[in-house]
């Protein structure tokens, strides 16, 4: 009896995923880390298995499920000319940033280092999102909406000056 | 004069190597499935390289049908401590 509801419940924990993953899809970099939270939860998985035997109330504690195994996917059409499909190809994968990210992640970064990296992107971001305003003068709600981004980073950013200095003090 | 042509060499050496074995791999692992029967893949990619159009290239013109192609680029996150940048 328990073994078979352990054997439903683990066919019920990998059926889900399959229907899950869209024909194409796009990974900025914070999926990404919720990608890696998922690939932790894959390791919650086994202890999730064992505490399924051992405590029958946890067997769905901590657990999740993939959101996709890959980062980026592109479906090839019939007859599709091959320039197209590379460019189409190489277009995702600048856009997934995966090799941007795979080359920071190669070497160790001091808090310094994350600290200027982060206000680079967040520079580069506004940039976009400046482009994409002027492209839609008329509409002014999402300038309110960009100015309350950078309103709460301004907020945020006070405190992590402060510590240092009453640290020093 | 002599060292310079063997550093030129050398150079020379690494980057036909580095170009060319990737594409050797999918040219042998294409003629190997061709000759099974293969005619139609899924094509899926890992490393953070964008020198794999070339091999995409190969696999397109073999005559094998593709169905997706996908990159599957590991994540490396929360393990020791990596080694710290070099200082150019």
């Amino acid at each position: 009896m328990a073994a078979s509801s352990s054997f439903s419940t683990l066919f019920s924990f990998l059926l889900p995923p399959k229907p899950h993953p869209p024909p194409i899809t796009r990974f900025p970099l914070q999926k990404l880390r919720a990608q890696q939270q998922d690939g932790q939860g894959h390791h919650h998985h086994s202890l999730a298995e064992v505490s399924a035997v051992a405590n029958p109330s946890h067997a769905h504690a901590k657990t999740l499920f993939f959101r996709s195994a890959y980062n980026v996917q592109v479906v090839v059409e019939e007859n599709e000319p091959e320039e197209r499909l590379l460019n189409r190809f190489r277009r995702e994968v600048m856009r997934a940033g995966v090799i941007q990210e795979c080359k920071r992640r190669r070497f160790f970064e001091n808090k310094q280092e994350e600290k200027k990296r982060k206000t680079r992107e967040a520079a580069k971001r506004k940039s976009r999102s400046r482009r994409f305003q002027s492209k839609f003068q008329p509409q002014n709600k999402p300038d309110v909406a960009a100015t309350k981004k950078e309103e709460d980073d301004d907020n945020w950013d006070l405190p992590e000056v402060d510590a240092p200095y009453i640290s020093t003090a | 004069m002599n060292k310079q042509k063997i550093k030129e060499q050398k150079k020379k050496k690494l980057f036909f190597d580095n170009f060319y074995k990737h594409l050797e791999c999918a040219k042998n692992a294409i003629r190997t499935v061709s000759d099974q029967g293969m005619q139609r893949a899924k094509v899926m990619i890992k490393g953070p390289s964008l020198k794999r159009d070339a091999t995409l290239r190969a696999i397109r013109r073999s005559g094998i049908l593709l169905n997706f192609i996908r990159v599957v680029t590991p994540m490396p996150h929360n393990g020791c401590r990596s080694p710290k940048k070099r200082r150019v």
